[in-house]
């Protein structure tokens, strides 16, 4: 181990099974990163793997030269070769259970995915709730909700629609109430199928927003075949209470979860309803389309 | 376990509990079995009534001065069933028998209320970090995964939890629960009687970064 890739080794002080502090590893690159402020340590084996790693680290990471970390991810990689199955690859994280896979992809998914988790729990002076954004006219529109509840689609079809892309899986909020970019790209599903293709908003016609923005409107919706979109005004508990369910920290921090929540609406409105197609929800929402319009629209009615 | 009461002397629980006032609402996080209530303006002003001291008649009274619309009882009683029920009382009530078994609707007719002034409680269980992962369970993962070894596990069933048979049959045997393919593969794979499978298979609560079947 040369003397510049000591200084940047990560450490953590918590030591666990599974850790990888067994002394067997060289590591030989490793790199400290911050996250919505939580700190992340990173190291491998192989010293040209580390910007790979860190392709799968959240959006908007940076480089910390805080050595210190609260989770440290350690990948050591081929290792255990034989003729009959190949090398190996091992990840050793400090906080969970060993993965070990002949695939270096399914090592770089399962860190992707664990690091993801961790940061939108633990993130300081933000609240991750589980939500598309998109930017309209100066404030945001956020989408809650669970996986496959339409989130994407209506983000994606907001977006072709002129609005301005900030995230399609977390609505990233401040104690001012705003929401600030989660910039990855859309994971888009392709009708009928589960699997997921990352889409750059700029493909669709997009554009990724920067800036943080207060929020304007809460959007409750699920998709459902041949729904309309007739949305209901809830109140402000009934849209603290949605968000609340699709929060991920609300269990760790409820006493900083609900205030938050409370400040994202009191300058927004929140409306819920089942819908149809994303493309007419879409613009609806964004004001385009007197709704009565496409009803008739719908029933054939001109 | 708490005690119960007819008594009309409710007291409202404070501890273990976030308050969050808001306009004509009032939210309540309870730490204690993580539910998150949204009481509308006339339960929470009933709760906040709710100080061991005032009669449920005297209660009744102030929501007739506040409102300016008759407020009988039952109204009371009817918020003080909802709240016990959330378990934001010191002690649980028992209804009056006759003022048992009233529905929402029932209530607008009895208690003379219009809809707004209904108390209502809505309640929700706060989610895990992991319920707000992104996550559904692949196809690939709902089939039994035979002869497991490190390396077996298609990719999309690596944060997937699920069950590890010590048999080749994804049933019977010995299982352990919640516990993802990969963890399966490389604590208990390498004979060739090990297998896997996701669905349904999780009773136990799932392990940090293993997504629920």
């Amino acid at each position: 181990m040369d003397y510049a890739a000591a200084q940047l080794m990560p450490y953590t002080k918590m030591t666990a099974s599974g850790s990888g502090e067994d002394g067997s590893a060289a590591w030989l690159a490793g790199r400290s990163i911050r996250s919505y402020g939580v700190r992340i340590g990173i190291r491998t084996n192989r010293r040209e793997l580390l910007d790979q790693i860190l392709d799968y680290a959240p959006p908007l990471w940076r480089p910390t030269s805080v050595s210190c970390v609260e989770r440290m991810f350690s990948f050591r990689v081929g290792v255990g070769s034989s003729r009959s199955h190949g090398a190996s690859h091992v990840l050793l994280d400090s906080l969970e259970t060993t993965v070990k896979s002949r695939s270096l992809k399914t090592i770089l998914e399962a860190f992707q995915f664990r690091l993801k988790m961790y940061v939108a729990e633990m993130a300081r002076h933000r609240v991750f709730v589980h939500a598309g954004v998109v930017g309209w006219q100066g404030k945001a529109i956020i989408v809650p909700g669970r996986s496959m509840s339409g989130k994407t689609s209506l983000v994606a079809e907001l977006v072709r629609a002129g609005a301005t892309y900030y995230s399609d899986e977390y609505a990233v909020l401040d104690m001012f109430g705003r929401v600030h970019p989660y910039p990855e790209p859309l994971a888009i599903r392709n009708k009928g199928s589960a699997k997921q293709k990352k889409t750059p908003a700029e493909d669709i016609g997009g554009i990724t927003g920067i800036k943080p923005l207060p929020v304007g409107q809460v959007i409750i919706s699920q998709y459902q075949t041949g729904a309309h979109w007739r949305p209901k005004k809830l109140s402000t508990g009934q849209a603290v209470i949605e968000l609340l369910a699709n929060t991920i920290p609300a269990r760790r921090k409820p006493e900083v979860v609900i205030p938050t929540l409370h400040c994202v609406m009191s300058g927004a409105t929140a409306f819920k309803s089942v819908r149809g197609e994303a493309r007419d929800t879409a613009r609806l929402i964004l004001g385009e389309v007197d709704p009565r319009e496409t009803w008739k629209k719908s029933k054939g009615i001109f | 376990m708490k005690k119960t009461t007819e008594n009309p002397w409710a007291l409202a629980r404070n501890d273990e509990l976030v308050v969050q006032d808001l306009p004509d609402e009032v939210l309540v996080y309870d730490l204690k079995s993580h539910k998150a209530h949204c009481l509308n303006k006339t339960a929470a002003f009933i709760w906040k009534h709710c100080d061991g001291q005032t009669p449920t008649e005297e209660i009744a009274k102030m929501m007739e001065k506040e409102w300016h619309t008759p407020v009988t009882e039952d109204a009371v009683w009817f918020a003080l069933n909802k709240l016990s029920k959330a378990e934001l009382l010191q002690e649980r009530i028992v209804l009056p028998e006759q003022r048992a078994g009233m529905s929402r609707r029932s209530a607008m007719r009895r208690l003379g209320l219009g809809a707004l002034l209904i108390p209502v409680v809505m309640t929700i269980v706060s989610p895990t970090a992991m319920a707000g992962a992104s996550v559904f369970i692949p196809p690939a993962c709902q089939t039994c995964i035979k002869k497991i070894q490190v390396g077996d596990c298609p990719t999309e069933c690596l944060n997937t939890c699920g069950q590890c048979f010590d048999n080749s049959g994804c049933g019977g045997g010995g299982a352990l629960n919640c516990i993802t393919c990969s963890t399966c593969a490389g604590n208990h794979g390498g004979a060739d009687t090990v297998s896997w499978v996701a669905p349904g298979a999780c009773t136990a609560v799932p392990p940090s970064g293993c997504v629920p079947a």
